[in-house]
């Protein structure tokens, strides 16, 4: 998915490797050994520090301890490749036995490495891993013959197929995106997409969840902080958004965001530029916003808890996801993947499912959406017997029960034309009605505004 | 203060409950790793309350036992207000399970007209679900109050 190339002309952007091991001293002296030799890295002593890391970063490389906590070398080296197939992976061990190896090679491994590392020995498979990582990207580019690469939105249906639309027509745009959709319906993941098909996918995509930090953490973690500036603060540590620059920042659950941190993200949109914690010495930073939210933002405006000023400023391309059950035919598509990945999870082999099975997940209404239905077939690979998934694999809730939804009225939602009337009258009012002042807000020249305003019936 | 952990809220009125919303209501938090809320809803301060409150605590009782993180609140008074307050209070809902008479669900306006929950419409954060047995499967109910 990733480009991990430089263009003709542009400067070559560093090699990222996430180097993961328990060891202090041995991920030290592997960063040092890498950085040496020009390569970024990022380091993580568990397991689940290095998952977070892969989720929130794009990296080239990943060169991983076997031996780790409850999530080891083996449960990161899955992870990596269903996040970024193209990205390559190194194990490294000092348990080297046959079957782990076996192991490792079967789930995607680049290479598998015994320790002590000798350098030149790493070097060379690093370089070599590297090298078939890029050759990977190219061949899929030199494939894909300038189309846009959705491999990893699944689905053929209608409501997907416009979303992939929308993909495709904002992907030489820079302007911020609100994906609004209930829970599990992928959000995040099509937020990645719209990274990866824009400008900004050499740079970082990271993703940031605003349900789940208090304020004073979620500061710290995004803005970063100076020497002093708290007790036990002793070095200057740059933020999440800093390291971000030049690429895209995801703000998942946005209707959480306290007020006080929404005004920090709108000086941060408007002015282009960021306070650590404890300075007053700007830093410039340039970050394109994709958020998303399963609330109403609209109502959470019109009720003063989200800022208006601020609505506008993330909801430039509103995107609204479909539920699954919007778009049913893509089930089948959608239970084959995720059977296919559990397959290889569990090392078992499936051809797929029973006419009956099928029937049953076609017919379910999945309140939990994509993420309901990943759950179902994974556990009904782990119940399977025999090749294919049978009816009674499914949970025992929907085999028993049939379910009635009942959504929330389209009509409750707004069209981007009414988005669009609505913001140029908010701009107007700001601006007293001076159109020249609009205009230049708005980023379209009078004319444009006029003939708007035409259109849309304004009162002069 | 609005509460943002995600969770499945089973909603319940008194006089018709049904067993088999808690059961789905179960697999379903274990499928989405989400904790359930029971909001029992009564029309009035009446000497029922008592009753629905021990009937709430029963209900909860499996949802405990399959180590599911549960709470339960009974609210009396307009039913469609107290709905609406509660939303305002707890936004962050991933699903709303309804465990009470199906005959006004259909699609919640095919169904009774003037029932209150139809008067909410478009109003709900979330989708609402309610399961119902398939034919050979037993149907059970409880009559509170």
């Amino acid at each position: 998915m990733e480009d991990g190339s430089a263009k003709i002309g542009e400067k070559p952007e560093p090699r990222r490797i996430l180097i993961v091991d328990d060891e202090e001293t041995a991920l030290k002296r592997m960063q040092r050994l890498m950085e040496n030799r020009g390569y970024e890295t990022h380091t993580a002593t568990k397991g689940k520090q290095a998952l977070d890391l892969l989720k929130a970063l794009s990296f080239d490389l990943v060169l991983t301890d076997l031996v780790l906590d409850s999530i080891d070398g083996l449960a990161i080296l899955s992870y990596t490749k269903k996040m970024s197939p193209d990205t390559e992976v190194v194990i490294v061990t000092g348990y080297a036995s046959v079957d782990s190896a076996i192991q490792a090679t079967k789930k995607g491994a680049f290479h598998y490495l015994q320790k002590p590392i000798r350098p030149d020995e790493l070097f060379h498979i690093v370089e070599e891993a590297l090298l078939k990582r890029g050759l990977k990207t190219r061949v899929r580019e030199l494939e894909q013959g300038g189309q846009t690469d959705f491999s990893n939105i699944i689905g053929s249906s209608p409501k997907t197929q416009a979303v992939k639309a929308v993909i495709e027509r904002i992907k030489q745009s820079e302007a911020n995106v609100l994906i609004t959709g209930e829970s599990g319906t992928g959000k995040e993941l099509i937020a990645r997409a719209i990274h990866q098909h824009s400008r900004r996918r050499s740079q970082r995509f990271l993703a940031f969840n605003c349900a789940s930090f208090v304020d004073e953490l979620l500061a710290n973690e995004l803005f970063g902080h100076v020497r002093d500036a708290y007790t036990g603060a002793t070095k200057t540590t740059p933020g999440l958004l800093e390291s971000a620059d030049g690429g895209t920042v995801f703000f998942d659950e946005v209707g959480d965001m306290s007020p006080s941190m929404q005004a920090k993200i709108l000086r941060v949109i408007q002015e282009k530029e960021l306070f650590r914690v404890g300075s007053s010495t700007p830093v410039p930073v340039d970050i394109r916003i994709i958020s998303a939210t399963n609330k109403d933002l609209k109502k959470l405006v019109d009720a003063g808890i989200f800022r208006q000023d601020l609505y506008f400023r993330l909801n430039v391309i509103a995107l609204k996801l479909p539920t699954l059950e919007q778009r049913k035919d893509d089930i089948p598509q959608l239970g084959m993947f995720f059977l296919k990945r559990a397959a290889d999870r569990m090392e078992k082999s499936f051809n797929g499912f029973s006419e009956e099975a099928m029937g049953l997940l076609m017919n379910y209404s999945y309140p939990g959406n994509i993420r309901e239905l990943e759950n179902i077939v994974e556990r009904a690979a782990a119940m399977a017997q025999g090749e294919r998934i049978e009816l009674q694999d499914l949970p025992p809730d929907i085999r028993d029960f049939e379910t009635v939804a009942f959504r929330r009225d389209k009509s409750s939602m707004k069209t981007l034309s009414e988005i669009e009337e609505e913001y140029i009258h908010w701009v107007l009012k700001q601006t007293g009605h001076n159109k020249t002042q609009a205009a230049q807000i708005l980023g379209i020249d009078r004319v444009s505004l006029y003939r708007k305003l035409k259109k849309l019936e304004f009162d002069e | 203060m609005m509460t943002s952990k995600k969770k499945i809220l089973v909603l319940l009125e008194e006089g018709f409950i049904r067993e088999e919303s808690v059961r789905y209501s179960i697999e379903l938090a274990r499928r989405l790793e989400l904790p359930v809320a029971l909001l029992m809803l009564v029309s009035d301060e009446s000497n029922i309350l008592q009753a629905e409150e021990a009937l709430v605590k029963r209900l909860m009782e499996p949802i405990v036992q399959a180590r599911i993180e549960v709470t339960k609140e009974v609210c009396s008074g307009d039913k469609a207000t107290e709905l609406l307050k509660y939303l305002a209070a707890n936004s962050s809902l991933a699903t709303i399970v309804w465990g009470s008479d199906t005959k006004m669900m259909g699609k919640l306006g095919s169904g009774k007209p003037h029932h209150w929950l139809n008067r909410l419409k478009g109003q709900f954060p979330c989708s609402i679900v309610s399961p119902v047995p398939r034919e050979g499967m037993s149907n059970k109910k409880i009559t509170g109050g």
